[in-house]
C-alpha cells in the first residue's frame, strides 16, 4: 500500500529497480522519466459485507472506475480489505476478513492469483504487506509474516512476528512489522519487530508506544510511527524512529494523529476527533521535525470524515479519501501540496488505501 | 417460555375466565385481553390501542419451532432473524428497535439486562395457546407496571391443560424434520384437589441445522453450500402450579432452559470457517396471585431468573488463543398492582414494581447492578360505548457500579380514546397517543471500549388513530381494522465510530421519524358443525427515516432492515378431525445501512408455509399427526446480510395424548 510503496520508492536508489518488471537485484544505470498513470484505492468495505473493492482512477482522462476489481474479474474482492500495493508490474490487495491475498496484473487489474492465507482452517487474517527484493512480506494478524515469492506467487515461509501484527514496511534493508496487540485488549502491545529479510527471521523486537500502527520511511534514518494508544487515557501519537540505533527517538506529544503519509520532506498527518466530527490535517518537516502547518487545506474545502492519505510523491498530489459516513460511497480528494483542491472523485465503501500505478519512459545511454 | 404443551385443551384465559364468571359486572373491568380460545372474536376490536393476536387455532397449524414464527406474522412486526432454529430472532415493531418491545409470558416479564431484547428463538413454539401484541397501552386494568413501560407489548399464554376430564393427563409428542432435527417433548399434569393442578413439561431440541444456500459471486456460477457450525442442542424444563379460589388464582411457574449451539457467522468470500459456540442456561422461577373483592383486583407478582451465557471464538487471534466471554445476570422483581371502579363510569389502576438486576461479565470493567422502580397508573371513563384512557408511567432507574452511580428517570403520560361511529355494521374510531422511554441496556452503558455510561434513555412518542370495525355475513364474523400512525424517536442510541472502524461507542445521537399504515382483516365461520374456516390477512406500509443529522447523505433515509412494506396472510381450516394451516409472509426490499444507495440493498421476499394435521381419537386418547413444509417454494432469501435463511423444510410430528 501506499507507505510501502514509497518506502519502496525510497529504496530503489540502492536497489537499482527499474522497468516494469519484477525489481531486479543488479545495479543498471539508467534514466527514466516516471508519471502517474492511475492510482488504485482500497475500499474496504463493511465487516462481514463482503463489499471490499478496488477503484481505479486514470489521471489522463479522469475516468474513475468505482468496483474496478469486479468489473475485471467478475467476482467479488471479498470481505474487508486492508491493503492494497502495486510493486513491479503486478497490484497485490490484502482481504483481511476472506483471508487472502489477491494478486493482480497491475495495469489490467485482471487477478493472476488468490492466495488464501490460512492456517489449517484457521483464518490468518493478512493485514497489510511490504516488498523487498523478489518477495513479498504480509504481516497477519495471527502473529506470523508470510514471505510470498513475487514471481511464483506461491507462499515460501512464514516468519514469526509479535501479537496481531497491523503494519509492515520494508525500510533501510529490514522488514518492519508494529505489532499492535489490538485484539488483547485492554493489554495492548508496544513492540516493532525487526526482521531480516534476507535470513527471513526477527531479529530483534523494539519498544514503542502503545499500540503501534502504520510506518513510513524518511530519506534520513528515520521510521515515522503511529502508536495509536488504548483508546482511553494514553492517545494516539505519531513518533519517530532512529533506524540505525533502532530506538524511538522522539514523540510529538501536543497532537494526536490517526494515519499519514510521507513524500519528500513533508509527512502529512491526519488526525479525526471521532467526537467532535472534526479533521485536522498538518504538514510536518520530516528533515526538521518540525510542525510547518496546522492547516493543510487552504482553500476551505470541507471533508466529512477522513480514513486515509497518500502523498504521490511523482504527481505531488496529496490524496486523501473521506468515508462519509461508513456507510455508502466515500470520495477522494487530490490537493496540490499547497492545500488546494485539484479535483475529487467517487470511491467506493470506506476508501482508505491508495496505491499508484506509474509509466516510466527509459532514455537509455 | 416456560412450558410446553403438546396436549389441546382449555387454555389459561378460559380458566380464569370462568373463575371470574361468579363476580359481578366489575370483571369487564379484570376480562384479560388474551383470547379465551382460538375462535372467540378479538379482543382487540374494543382496545383504544391496535391490538393482534392469535389464538390456539392458527397456533397450531403453525409450522416453526419458536415463538418467532408466530410474531413474525403480526402487522408492523419486523422480525430480525439470523437464520436457523438457534439464529437470534428479535423483533422490531413499527420501526421501532427490539428493546422497545416488552416479553411478558403467562403474565411474568422476561427480559435481558444486558441488551435490553428478548431473544423469542429461545421460547419453542410447542405449548403455546395464544400470541398477542398490543402497540401503546395495554387494555387490561390490572397489569404490572413493566408491562406498561415499553411502545409494544407481546404477551405470551401457554396452554394449562388440568381443569375438565381426567385427573391425571399425559401427552407425549415427537416431531423431527429437515436438517438433522428432532424434538421430543413431553408434559404430565396432575389436578390436586378440585381447585388445584401441578404439572412439568419437557422439551428437548437437537438439530444439526446445515441447510443449504445459493452462494452468489459476481458473474461465477451459484454454488450450493451448506451452512456450517448451525447446530444446536437444547433442553427445556418446566414446572407449573396453580390453585383457583373462587375469586382467585394463584400460579407458579418456574423454568430451566440449557443450550447449546454454533454461530454459524456471517457468509464471507472465500473464508468459510466460524468456529463461535454460544451456551446459555436460565433457570426463572415466578410466582402470582391475582384475586379481587368486591370491586377491586389485586395481582402480585414476584420472581428472579438467572442467566448465564457463554460466548466462544478459538479463531479470536488474542493472546490467550481465542475468547471466551461470560455473560452471568441475575434478576429479582416484585410487583404489586391493583385495579377498583371509582364510579359506575371511571376505574382506577395503580402498579408499583421493584427489579432489581445485576450483571457479571468479563467483558466490562465494572459489576454493574441497576435498581429499577417503575410505577403505572391508569384512569378509565366509559361512557356508554366510548371509552377513555389517560395513564402515566413513572421509570426510576439507578446504575450501580464499582466506580459511579447514575440515576436515569422518564415519565410517560399516554391518552386514548374509542368511539363507536356506526352501529350497524359497528364500526370504531380509535386514537391513541402515548410516550415511552428505554433505559440504556448493560451492553450499551458498560460494553468494553463500546459503551458509554453517560447514556441517557431513548424516547418514542407514538401516534395511531383508525377504525376497526365487525360484521357478520351469514355465519361468517369479518372483523377489519385501518389504522395509521406515526412517531419519533429521540436520544436514539446508536453505534458510532470512536477511534477507528472496529472502535465503535454508544451516543444518543439519533432521531427517527416514523408514520405509517396498517391494514387487517380477518374472517371466521363455523361453517357448520364440522367445518371451521379462520383467516386474516395484514398489509403495512411503514416509512422509518432517519432525521438525525440534516447535513448527512442518510437524512430521509429508511432505517436499515425495515422493509417500507410487508404483508401476511394465514388461513387455517378444521374439518373433521382434519386441519389444514396456510401461511404467506412478504418483506419488500430493505437496505443494510443507513444509506439508501443500490449497493446497500436486500431484494424482497415471499415465503409460503403449509401444514396438514389429522387427529385420530381412540379410547385410550387422542394421536395427532402433523406435517408442515416451511418455505414451500424454496426461496433462497436473506432477513440479515450474509445471514442466508433456510429454503424449503420439512417436518413432521406426533403426538399422544390421553385426553
Amino acid at each position: 500500500m501506499n507507505f510501502k510503496w514509497i518506502s519502496a520508492l525510497l529504496i530503489l536508489p540502492f536497489l537499482m529497480v527499474s522497468c516494469t518488471d519484477e525489481p531486479d537485484v543488479t545495479p543498471v544505470v539508467q534514466d527514466t522519466i516516471v508519471h502517474s498513470s492511475a492510482v488504485y484505492i482500497m475500499n474496504e468495505g463493511l465487516f462481514n459485507g463482503n463489499n471490499a473493492g478496488i477503484t481505479r482512477f486514470t489521471f489522463s482522462d479522469s475516468a474513475s472506475v468505482a468496483d474496478f476489481f469486479m468489473q475485471q474479474n467478475g467476482r467479488g474482492l471479498g470481505d474487508t480489505g486492508s491493503d492494497l500495493a502495486v510493486y513491479g508490474s503486478k497490484l497485490y490487495a490484502v482481504v483481511n476478513v476472506s483471508s487472502q491475498l489477491e494478486v493482480m496484473d497491475a495495469a489490467t487489474g485482471i487477478s493472476l492469483k488468490q492466495i488464501p492465507m490460512f492456517d489449517g482452517n484457521s483464518p490468518r487474517q493478512p493485514r497489510k504487506i511490504a516488498f523487498y527484493g523478489n518477495k513479498a512480506f504480509v504481516c497477519c494478524f495471527d502473529g506470523t509474516v508470510a514471505v510470498v515469492d513475487t514471481t511464483t506467487l506461491a507462499i515460501t515461509s512464514y516468519i514469526n512476528a509479535g501479537l496481531n501484527p497491523d503494519a509492515i514496511l520494508s525500510a533501510g534493508g529490514k522488514i518492519w512489522v508494529s505489532n499492535s496487540g489490538g485484539l488483547n485488549f485492554p493489554a495492548y502491545n508496544n513492540t516493532v519487530s525487526v526482521i531480516d529479510p534476507v535470513s527471513l527471521s526477527q531479529e530483534k523486537e523494539i519498544t514503542v508506544g502503545t499500540n503501534p500502527f502504520t510506518m513510513a520511511a524518511d530519506a534520513y534514518g528515520d521510521i515515522y510511527l503511529i502508536s495509536r494508544g488504548n483508546y482511553g487515557d494514553e492517545k494516539s501519537r505519531l513518533q519517530v524512529i532512529d533506524m540505525a540505533s533502532q530506538t524511538v527517538k522522539h514523540t510529538f506529544t501536543d497532537f494526536e494523529a490517526i494515519n499519514f503519509s510521507i513524500a519528500g520532506d513533508s509527512a502529512y498527518v491526519y488526525n479525526y476527533d471521532w467526537m467532535t466530527g472534526e479533521n485536522t490535517l498538518r504538514v510536518i518537516d520530516v528533515k526538521t521535525e518540525a510542525i510547518i502547518s496546522n492547516q493543510f487545506i487552504t482553500d476551505g474545502t470541507a471533508l466529512q470524515t477522513v480514513y486515509g492519505i497518500s502523498a504521490d510523491p511523482v504527481s505531488g498530489l496529496i490524496f486523501i479519501s473521506d468515508a462519509m459516513g461508513f456507510t455508502g460511497n466515500g470520495k477522494v480528494y487530490a490537493f496540490t501540496k499547497t492545500g488546494r483542491l485539484r479535483y475529487t472523485f467517487d470511491a467506493g465503501l470506506n476508501p482508505s488505501v491508495f496505491a499508484f500505478l506509474y509509466s516510466k519512459e527509459i532514455s537509455s545511454h | 417460555m416456560h412450558f410446553r404443551f403438546a396436549c389441546l385443551a382449555v387454555t389459561f384465559g378460559l380458566l380464569t375466565l370462568q373463575g371470574f364468571a361468579q363476580q359481578s359486572p366489575a370483571d369487564t373491568l379484570t376480562l384479560k385481553g388474551v383470547e379465551v380460545t382460538g375462535r372467540a372474536p378479538s379482543p382487540g376490536l374494543r382496545s383504544a390501542s391496535p391490538v393482534q393476536s392469535m389464538g390456539e387455532m392458527q397456533i397450531k397449524t403453525l409450522p416453526g419451532y419458536t415463538v418467532a414464527d408466530a410474531l413474525r406474522m403480526f402487522s408492523g412486526v419486523t422480525l430480525r432473524d439470523y437464520g436457523g432454529i438457534g439464529g437470534l430472532k428479535t423483533v422490531m415493531i413499527r420501526g421501532l428497535g427490539a428493546n422497545h418491545t416488552s416479553v411478558f409470558v403467562d403474565g411474568f416479564p422476561v427480559n435481558d439486562v444486558a441488551t435490553g431484547q428478548t431473544n423469542l428463538g429461545h421460547i419453542p413454539l410447542d405449548g403455546i395457546g395464544s400470541v398477542s401484541l398490543t402497540v401503546g397501552n395495554a387494555m387490561q386494568m390490572c397489569l404490572p407496571a413493566r408491562a406498561r413501560s415499553a411502545a409494544s407489548l407481546v404477551e405470551i399464554e401457554t396452554q394449562i391443560p388440568y381443569t375438565a376430564g381426567k385427573p391425571n393427563r399425559y401427552a407425549a409428542a415427537l416431531k423431527t424434520g429437515s436438517f438433522g432435527t428432532i424434538h421430543p417433548s413431553f408434559s404430565l399434569s396432575r389436578r390436586a384437589g378440585a381447585k388445584s393442578g401441578i404439572g412439568l413439561t419437557a422439551g428437548f431440541i437437537s438439530t444439526r441445522g446445515n441447510y443449504p444456500y445459493t452462494l452468489h459471486n459476481g458473474a461465477l456460477p451459484d454454488t450450493v453450500i451448506h451452512r456450517a457450525n448451525g447446530d444446536l442442542k437444547s433442553l427445556d424444563l418446566g414446572l407449573h402450579f396453580d390453585h383457583m379460589g373462587d375469586s382467585s388464582h394463584l400460579k407458579i411457574r418456574s423454568r430451566f432452559y440449557t443450550s447449546e449451539q454454533g454461530l454459524p457467522g456471517a457468509v464471507v468470500y472465500y473464508n468459510p470457517w466460524s468456529k463461535q459456540r454460544l451456551y446459555n442456561r436460565l433457570l426463572t422461577s415466578g410466582l402470582q396471585y391475582r384475586t379481587h373483592r368486591n370491586k377491586t383486583e389485586w395481582l402480585t407478582t414476584a420472581g428472579f431468573s438467572s442467566g448465564f451465557l457463554r460466548y466462544t471464538d478459538p479463531g479470536y487471534l488474542s493472546m490467550e488463543g481465542g475468547l471466551n466471554n461470560y455473560f452471568n445476570q441475575s434478576e429479582i422483581y416484585i410487583s404489586q398492582a391493583f385495579a377498583t371502579h371509582l364510579a359506575a363510569w371511571l376505574s382506577l389502576s395503580v402498579a408499583s414494581d421493584v427489579v432489581v438486576a445485576g450483571l457479571n461479565t468479563n467483558q466490562y470493567q465494572t459489576h454493574p447492578w441497576r435498581l429499577q422502580s417503575i410505577t403505572s397508573a391508569d384512569l378509565k371513563g366509559s361512557f356508554g360505548r366510548i371509552e377513555t384512557r389517560f395513564s402515566l408511567v413513572n421509570q426510576l432507574s439507578t446504575d450501580r457500579t464499582t466506580i459511579q452511580q447514575k440515576q436515569r428517570s422518564a415519565l410517560s403520560p399516554s391518552l386514548s380514546l374509542i368511539v363507536p361511529v356506526l352501529n350497524h355494521p359497528l364500526i370504531r374510531f380509535r386514537i391513541m397517543a402515548g410516550n415511552s422511554y428505554r433505559m440504556p441496556s448493560f451492553h450499551e452503558l458498560y460494553y468494553n471500549l463500546m459503551g458509554n455510561v453517560n447514556l441517557r434513555p431513548e424516547k418514542v412518542n407514538q401516534l395511531n388513530a383508525g377504525f376497526i370495525g365487525v360484521f357478520n355475513l351469514g355465519k361468517f364474523e369479518i372483523t377489519w381494522n385501518t389504522d395509521a400512525f406515526a412517531g419519533r424517536i429521540t436520544d436514539k442510541i446508536l453505534a458510532t465510530p470512536t477511534q477507528n472502524l472496529f472502535v465503535w461507542s454508544m451516543r444518543n445521537i439519533g432521531r427517527v421519524n416514523t408514520s405509517g399504515v396498517e391494514l387487517h382483516a380477518g374472517i371466521q365461520a363455523p361453517v357448520n358443525d364440522r367445518i371451521h374456516l379462520l383467516a386474516n390477512a395484514g398489509y403495512s406500509l411503514q416509512r422509518v427515516t432517519d432525521a438525525s443529522n440534516k447535513t448527512a447523505t442518510t437524512y430521509g433515509d429508511q432505517l436499515p432492515y425495515i422493509p417500507l412494506q410487508t404483508f401476511s396472510s394465514m388461513a387455517a381450516l378444521e374439518y373433521r378431525n382434519i386441519s389444514l394451516g396456510y401461511y404467506t409472509l412478504y418483506n419488500s426490499q430493505r437496505y443494510t445501512m443507513s444509506e439508501n444507495s443500490a449497493g446497500n440493498r436486500l431484494p424482497a421476499w415471499w415465503v409460503h408455509d403449509v401444514s396438514l394435521s389429522w387427529k385420530h381419537t381412540r379410547p385410550a386418547g387422542n394421536w395427532l399427526l402433523k406435517a408442515d413444509i416451511s418455505n414451500l417454494l424454496g426461496l433462497q432469501y436473506e432477513v440479515i446480510k450474509g445471514f442466508p435463511m433456510s429454503g424449503r423444510a420439512f417436518s413432521i410430528t406426533l403426538t399422544f395424548s390421553n385426553s
